[in-house]
């Protein structure tokens, strides 16, 4: 079952080498999500600005975050729930 | 080296979403009659194969996932792919979205050997992608890309050159790079059915048969093939540009019509001002709901680059075609293009028509594609494709962040 959205969250991230960012939980509609595994990083763009998508999942679901790189906000975009 | 991703787009698809892994899993385009982009592995054994309509597919298997095509996460990763392949060698290439060619001859000492190269290239690929690609070895591009389809996926096949005459001896000529099924029908009617059998026949007949076309099989069927790589930015000028779609119920108006032509010229439009292309020749293809396909051109004194004006003379092909049936796909592409022409345009309307086509591009390029468009495209499908001539342009090449 999928929910297609678009609302900002808080997300917390872990900066590694090369630039690379990691998120690793977001509060989404007050609820501290933590992300267990990040499925797939990719990158589109929106005219100029460069939007960065992550999809990861907690214990249940997997969820659509983009980090918006020009107004350095995140969304969520989306949330997949199994079965 | 060919390098061929494996069900490319279902397998990105399946990353993005875990709970996809392992489920018949089919990509298609976003219309109602849209037919399957790709398909994942546990989909293959129901039949199910790429080009084949959806409903055909869902009737296959009753447990099939179907998944809209979601372009910028494949060109991503297939931008990836790219960066990595042109760490073994800077002769990468980009045949299409999922495929590459790779002349590794300067990188063989390096990286001691082909092989070796092509394990690293799916190692590394694995690793920082988690997709599976299959990869042909051979003395040149049509036995490579022969190769690589042999055993799929995540293969590695090297054809050697003593090995291509047993190898061809018995392979269906279908199955060559560049004989589709039209021209294997030709050849079974002829008694043709193995490359071994067609390399058997004299290139005289076959020339008399399929005049410049005969050659090149006479070839094909021998394993000789002489093109070289040619690599990413290096790639020869586009004979022509164009789009097509399969529109959403069979429409016999030409009012209907020409808002999807409006729309399909719209998009050559922009595809050819950013190769910096301008063109002469504008070629409409319609299909009828009997799949019937056929095209008409027109041809122009002057260059053109925009979409009202490929469209206006779309639109007077259209005029003169007196439909029989009610049409299912449309197609508009220019031909007959030139690169990097500097032409100030003689009268002020074809000027001004050229400016407010530069300055909407600058707008989308900034905000992004039909930010600003035309009053009847409003509200309308902003097709978002992959043609078969896709390359990476250089904004994709840009650092990754993450």
């Amino acid at each position: 079952m999928h929910y297609t959205t678009r609302e900002k969250i808080t997300v917390g991230v872990v900066y590694g080498d090369q630039a690379r960012i990691r998120p690793v939980w977001f509060v989404w509609d007050g609820r501290r999500y933590q992300v267990t595994s990040i499925n797939h990083v990719w990158r589109d763009k929106a005219g100029r600005e460069v939007l960065v998508f992550f999809s990861v999942s907690d214990e249940a679901n997997t969820y659509l975050l983009c980090y918006h790189t020009v107004q350095l906000e995140w969304s969520i975009c989306g949330v997949s729930m199994e079965g | 080296m060919h390098v061929d991703m494996d069900a490319f787009f279902a397998s990105v698809e399946q990353r993005v979403n875990p709970a996809w892994r392992g489920r018949p899993l089919v990509v298609c385009g976003g219309g109602k009659r849209t037919v399957v982009a790709a398909a994942s592995y546990e989909a293959r054994p129901y039949g199910i194969r790429s080009g084949m309509p959806l409903y055909e597919a869902q009737r296959k298997c009753s447990d099939l996932l179907v998944v809209q095509a979601d372009i910028p996460t494949y060109v991503d990763a297939s931008v990836r792919v790219l960066q990595i392949l042109q760490g073994f060698t800077p002769a990468v290439e980009v045949y299409s979205i999922d495929e590459a060619f790779l002349d590794v001859t300067g990188s063989l000492m390096l990286f001691r050997g082909a092989e070796r190269i092509a394990r690293m290239i799916q190692e590394r690929i694995d690793e920082e992608l988690r997709l599976t690609c299959s990869i042909g070895i051979a003395p040149n591009k049509l036995l490579a890309k022969l190769a690589s389809g042999m055993h799929k996926p995540n293969g590695l096949q090297v054809i050697r050159e003593e090995e291509i005459s047993a190898l061809l001896e018995d392979l269906p000529v279908e199955e060559v790079w560049g004989i589709g099924p039209r021209l294997a029908t030709y050849l079974h009617e002829m008694g043709i059915s193995t490359c071994g059998q067609l390399g058997r026949i004299p290139l005289g007949i076959l020339e008399r048969r399929f005049g410049l076309i005969g050659t090149m099989l006479y070839r094909m069927a021998r394993g000789v093939d002489d093109s070289s790589v040619a690599p990413f930015g290096a790639a020869p000028d586009a004979r022509s540009i164009g789009h097509s779609m399969t529109l959403d119920q069979d429409i016999c108006s030409k009012d209907e019509i020409g808002g999807y032509v409006l729309l399909l010229a719209e998009m050559v439009g922009r595809r050819l001002r950013s190769g910096g292309y301008a063109g002469r020749t504008v070629v409409l293809t319609l299909r009828y709901s009997d799949f019937c396909t056929f095209s008409r051109r027109m041809t122009m004194k002057r260059y053109i680059t925009t979409g009202p004006e490929i469209h206006e003379l779309a639109m007077r092909i259209l005029d003169g075609i007196r439909l029989r049936d009610a049409v299912r796909l449309v197609g508009v592409s220019l031909a007959n293009l030139v690169k990097g022409r500097v032409q100030i345009p003689l009268f002020e309307g074809e000027r001004k028509g050229e400016e407010l086509a530069l300055a909407m591009d600058r707008v989308n390029d900034r905000y992004g594609e039909f930010t600003l468009s035309w009053g009847p495209l409003l509200g309308g499908r902003k097709g978002r494709v992959v043609p078969p001539s896709w390359r990476p342009k250089d904004g994709d090449l840009i650092h990754a962040i993450s």
